[in-house]
């Protein structure tokens, strides 16, 4: 215990202890100096005692004790605040300097008491500040991979990328989120309008396949996944999930232990289902998660809706962009409205169809720009041949079609045969023979050949074919 | 029974205006059901009862000289039946009923539908040569001979 006074006294502070055998080796010079002036002479004998020294050097050492002592009681508190200061100052905030002074080292020790209290308190404010700043932080990152995740999807949905592109990325952003490492999704058939498992990504996706999901039945209404898509809302199947038989077998056919289901709707509409889940029992969903996976399935929902926008929009176009004729998917219902009229009219109604001969050749040789230039004139010379009752179409490649209301066989080959006429003319004055082109056309006409439109198309498909091997630039009937 | 080759392409209705059978107004009437609902100009004309199918038939006739047949009397050899298809009868409204040699006579609702005329003579590559009969008596045949076919 002294020996640890000693040390804090003499080792913690060595410029203060010097200062202090400094002043204290001075006092007892000047003292001795003093006591030597008043007493020349020391070593004879005062009121009968032989030597008045050892007296004196006993009253000097005494005095040097006390002032000692004094000295170590104003210097120890500075040492001890000292010592806490440094400590105090290397962080540790908890310290307290104990001084029971009223002095001014007392209220030295008090006012650093204060003041580290106040710091402590400051710095435990701050710690609070930097928690809440550090989940504010994960929080927006947290937000910013949610956004950037959505942007990334409505990039794709905006730059018209193929619908499985987009679903693809969809499914792979949900093992982004909530711990998840397995998802899929349920979609429509358009065809059939059957609920399907469409893709599936993530860990067990193999496994998946293989034990046959694709071919899972989903009913409307019926099982859990059924249910669920009906809902329009997002369900979570966490801990917390009370067990039913239901979700005993979803978890068993999925392969999972947690799952997020949220419906693909949009105004109304059901497309299907967006199921993410993971083999973590204890997993326990929460409004943040439900927040991800709702807008995950609405950009979904999205891309579904603009695809079957795009689809309608082919289904509306009736014309061919290169040669401002008809399309092929017009002629065909406008041939088979025409034959309704025909047969109500009691007329006939013929279909004309033309090939361009050797056309694959010609593009080989001249490339795609000629043909391209080739298709637009023979487009003009149909344009400029047929009556406004009459509907001219480019029916595949490079083959024509014409639909000639009200005419029959006799009439629908003198015009077929005049457009025959017609392109041979102008391209009969090309230098290089491979550049005249010439056609072949067959006539079917209804009620003789057929009596709805795909017959018509059927039946002059084969006299095409037996125009065009005859040698073509003929029209047969 | 002397058949008659076709002598104009005349429509129906201008035809029975000019016997007085009906006014331009019926006939502008007639066209306007006819695009609607469709069928055959006679067949409107009768629905319409602005005509009677005997009017027609002898509109035709007397203009045309088109011989009228009363299809109800009349038999018809089922290999005459097969030289047109079913649908083509049913859509133009004829019906053959005779062939000799390379000359079809048909009996038709309308013998002045050339087309008609024209296509039975291309399936056929006979001559054709046509008769005058109601339409009812035409789709009751057709039912009969070729349902029996």
């Amino acid at each position: 215990m002294v020996k640890i006074y000693f040390r804090k006294l003499f080792l913690s502070s060595k410029k203060l202890k010097n200062e202090l055998r400094i002043a204290l080796g001075l006092i007892t010079l000047i003292l001795l100096v003093f006591l030597g002036y008043l007493f020349p002479g020391l070593d004879s004998s005062l009121f009968g005692v032989k030597s008045v020294l050892p007296f004196i050097a006993f009253v000097a050492l005494f005095i040097v004790v006390i002032s000692f002592l004094i000295i170590i009681q104003i210097v120890e508190p500075v040492i001890k605040i000292s010592n806490e200061a440094r400590l105090m100052a290397g962080g540790d905030w908890n310290r307290v300097i104990e001084l029971a002074r009223e002095d001014e080292i007392g209220e030295l020790g008090m006012a650093l008491n204060q003041m580290t209290r106040r710091i402590k308190d400051n710095v435990e404010q701050l710690r609070d500040f930097s928690k809440q700043t550090e989940s504010i932080n994960l929080e927006v990152n947290r937000r910013i991979l949610i956004l950037s995740s959505l942007i990334e999807i409505s990039n794709l949905i905006a730059q018209s990328t193929d619908l499985e592109v987009i679903l693809k990325a969809g499914a792979d952003k949900c093992l982004e989120f909530g711990g998840m490492n397995f998802s899929c999704l349920i979609l429509r058939d358009r065809a059939t309008n059957e609920f399907k498992v469409h893709l599936i990504s993530g860990d067990k996706s193999d496994q998946l396949i293989e034990s046959g999901i694709k071919g899972l039945e989903i009913k409307l209404g019926k099982g859990l996944i059924g249910k669920t898509i009906l809902k329009q809302d997002v369900t979570i199947i966490d801990s917390k999930t009370e067990s039913s038989s239901e979700i005993s077998e979803f978890k068993k056919t999925f392969l999972v232990d947690s799952a997020i289901l949220a419906p693909i709707t949009s105004k109304g509409n059901v497309f299907g289902l967006l199921i993410a889940g993971n083999n973590d029992s204890h997993f326990t969903g929460s409004s943040a998660d439900k927040e991800v996976f709702y807008l995950i399935s609405k950009q979904i929902a999205i891309a579904v809706t603009n695809d079957i926008l795009k689809d309608e929009i082919r289904k509306l176009e009736v014309t061919d962009h290169l040669t401002g004729l008809f399309n092929n998917t017009f002629t065909r219902k406008r041939l088979n409205e025409e034959i309704k009229r025909a047969v109500s009219l009691q007329q006939p109604c013929s279909f004309a169809l033309f090939s361009i001969d050797r056309f694959e050749e010609f593009r080989d040789v001249f490339g795609y720009i000629a043909a391209e230039h080739a298709l637009i004139t023979i487009g003009n010379v149909f344009k400029e041949s047929i009556s406004k009752d009459e509907k001219a179409a480019r029916f595949g490649d490079h083959e024509f079609a014409l639909i000639l209301s009200a005419k029959n066989k006799r009439e629908s080959i003198k015009i077929a045969e005049e457009i025959r006429k017609k392109i041979e003319a102008g391209f009969a004055k090309e230098e290089d023979p491979r550049k005249r082109l010439t056609c072949s056309g067959a006539i079917a006409e209804n009620p003789i050949d057929g009596v709805t439109a795909e017959e018509l198309i059927l039946k002059s498909g084969v006299i095409l074919a037996e125009a065009m091997n005859k040698g073509g630039n003929g029209i047969m009937h | 029974m002397k058949p008659y080759k076709r002598a104009t392409t005349k429509h129906l209705g201008e035809l029975l205006v000019e016997r007085g059978v009906i006014d331009k107004e019926q006939v502008s009437m007639a066209v306007a059901y006819q695009k609607e609902k469709g069928g055959l100009f006679g067949e409107v004309l009768v629905e319409l009862k602005f005509a009677t199918e005997e009017d027609i038939a002898q509109a035709l006739t007397a203009q045309y000289g088109f011989p009228y047949l009363p299809l109800s009397s009349y038999e018809i050899d089922l290999k005459v039946i097969s030289a047109v298809p079913e649908h083509v009868c049913r859509q133009f409204c004829l019906i053959p009923i005779d062939k000799i040699g390379m000359s079809l006579t048909l009996a038709m609702a309308d013998p002045l539908n050339v087309q008609a005329v024209e296509d039975v003579e291309l399936i056929t590559s006979c001559a054709v040569q046509t008769f005058v009969g109601t339409a009812s008596d035409i789709k009751e045949a057709i039912d009969k001979y070729y349902k029996s076919k």
